[in-house]
């Protein structure tokens, strides 16, 4: 099923949700899952869960995680599984990658990290046993 | 469809973290957001690799660049340069995959201020006692050497460095510059000591002079904060800096970014946090602008 959600340029921090049609990687299911939120803990909370082994986060409709902010580059960032780990990597955009306010060519990401993308903030969580009350 | 996002050009330095933890390694969940591994930070610049220090976290460096370089004869030259030969800075270069390729090539880089010579430190963690196998076997050419010169040039990047006063044994600080740009790593120094009353104005004047010059305007400031101001009367004289000693040194040399480096082995993530956001607060106190990190295992900057 593909469920994508349009949210205009005027309402800047939303995000776009796309959930794969393609089979989920079998091999991330084993490592325990993780989703990206927009407005954790607030009543516009969005829920994008990585399914993919690289998912690609911009202002193009091509883009597997879309945010239309204007601040966004069209390919902005990617975000792929390296061993255990989900990692994100700047796609040489415009404004800049930022995980916790540092910019970053790339880096592991860790439970509740805030990413900024040009003016978009996302939040990844890890979904692990002792993680679940804290997403 | 997106670009390559990896920098492999020549007028950027990518700098990755790959142990950031003081004393000795910490594995678990407690210390997985900023890491467990010691000391090890990779600086590349197109084909140049330059390692600063060999922690136990240059084994996932060496397991990174095996994958991906050795035997399509990329990057397959290394220059390692070390702070000072403490267990937590030398510990994983025997664990270094590329030491085991034949077309391998690591220079070593020291202090000469020692009273043995870099070598024969360097082959005594790998005496049989410890090692199986002996730094003379190893498949790769080795070329360990005493810093002579005051600058070494590596391509377009220039390294300079200069001995640092108070770290027991000493240690060295390095400064890597790039078209006006400038890393500097300084971990393993006590500058709280430049504030004893033991110590002369005109002394600490000199020191701090010194201090300022070498990390002044730095892009990035990798530095030793292993102690709360709390902590640091009880380990006064081990060697570390307290953070707001550091964060006040780095702001008055205007330091672009400050990555605070060598966490104390009992530091937790979520301690970590909690500093972060004083550390934050004082620089805000302070109307500065300068970035402020707790130096993470798994991250890259471009410099
Ligand atoms: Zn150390
Ligand atoms: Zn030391």
């Amino acid at each position: 099923m593909a469920l994508k959600e349009q949210i205009s340029a005027s309402d800047p921090l939303s995000s776009t949700i796309l959930i794969s049609e393609k089979p989920v990687v079998e091999e991330l299911h084993s490592k325990g899952s993780a989703v990206f939120k927009v407005y954790p803990g607030s009543s516009r909370e969005k829920t994008v869960r990585i399914t993919l082994p690289e998912t690609i986060i911009g202002r193009a409709g091509e883009c597997h995680f879309r945010l239309d902010v204007p601040s966004v580059s069209r390919f902005h960032a990617r975000v792929f599984a390296r061993g255990h780990e989900y990692v994100i990597e700047d796609l040489g955009s415009t404004n800049g990658t930022f995980v916790n306010g540092v910019q970053v060519l790339r880096c592991v990401l860790r439970h509740s990290d805030q990413i900024q993308l040009g003016q978009a903030k996302i939040y990844f969580f890890e979904e692990r046993a002792c993680h679940r009350k804290a997403v | 469809m997106p670009q390559e996002g990896s920098v492999k050009d020549r007028q950027t330095m990518e700098v990755t973290f790959w142990g950031t933890r003081g004393s000795i390694s910490t594995p678990g969940r407690g210390t997985e957001k900023y890491g467990g591994n010691t000391p090890c930070v990779s600086v590349t610049v197109g084909d140049i690799q330059i390692i600063l220090d060999a922690g136990t976290g240059i084994r996932n460096l060496g397991l990174e660049v095996d994958g991906e370089s050795i035997g399509k004869e990329k990057i397959s030259r290394f220059h390692l340069f070390l702070s000072h030969t403490h267990w937590d800075h030398i510990q994983g270069l025997p664990f270094f995959q590329p030491l085991y390729e034949p077309h391998a090539h690591l220079t070593v880089y020291g202090s000469r201020k020692k009273g043995r010579f870099l070598s024969s430190i360097l082959k005594g963690q790998m005496d049989v006692d410890y090692f199986p196998i002996g730094l003379s076997e190893l498949a790769a050419t080795l070329d360990i050497q005493e810093i002579s010169s005051r600058v070494i040039r590596l391509g377009p990047v220039m390294v300079d460095w200069e001995e640092q006063s108070f770290h027991p044994g000493g240690s060295v600080r390095y400064r890597l510059s790039l078209n006006g740009k400038k890393i500097v790593y300084a971990t393993d120094v006590e500058l709280d000591r430049l504030y004893e009353p033991t110590i002369s104005k005109r002394e600490r004047e000199a020191h701090l002079k010194r201090y300022i010059k070498f990390v002044e305007n730095a892009d990035i400031l990798i530095a030793d904060g292993q102690y709360t101001e709390e902590e640091y009367p009880k380990k006064a004289g081990w060697g570390h800096t307290s953070i707001p000693v550091l964060i006040d040194l780095a702001l008055q040399a205007q330091v672009r970014q400050l990555a605070i480096f060598h966490h104390d082995p009992r530091r937790l993530d979520a301690e970590i946090d909690d500093l972060w956001r004083m550390g934050l607060e004082r620089i805000k106190a302070k109307g500065s602008h300068m970035t402020l990190f707790w130096a993470r295992e798994g991250m890259t900057l471009a410099i």
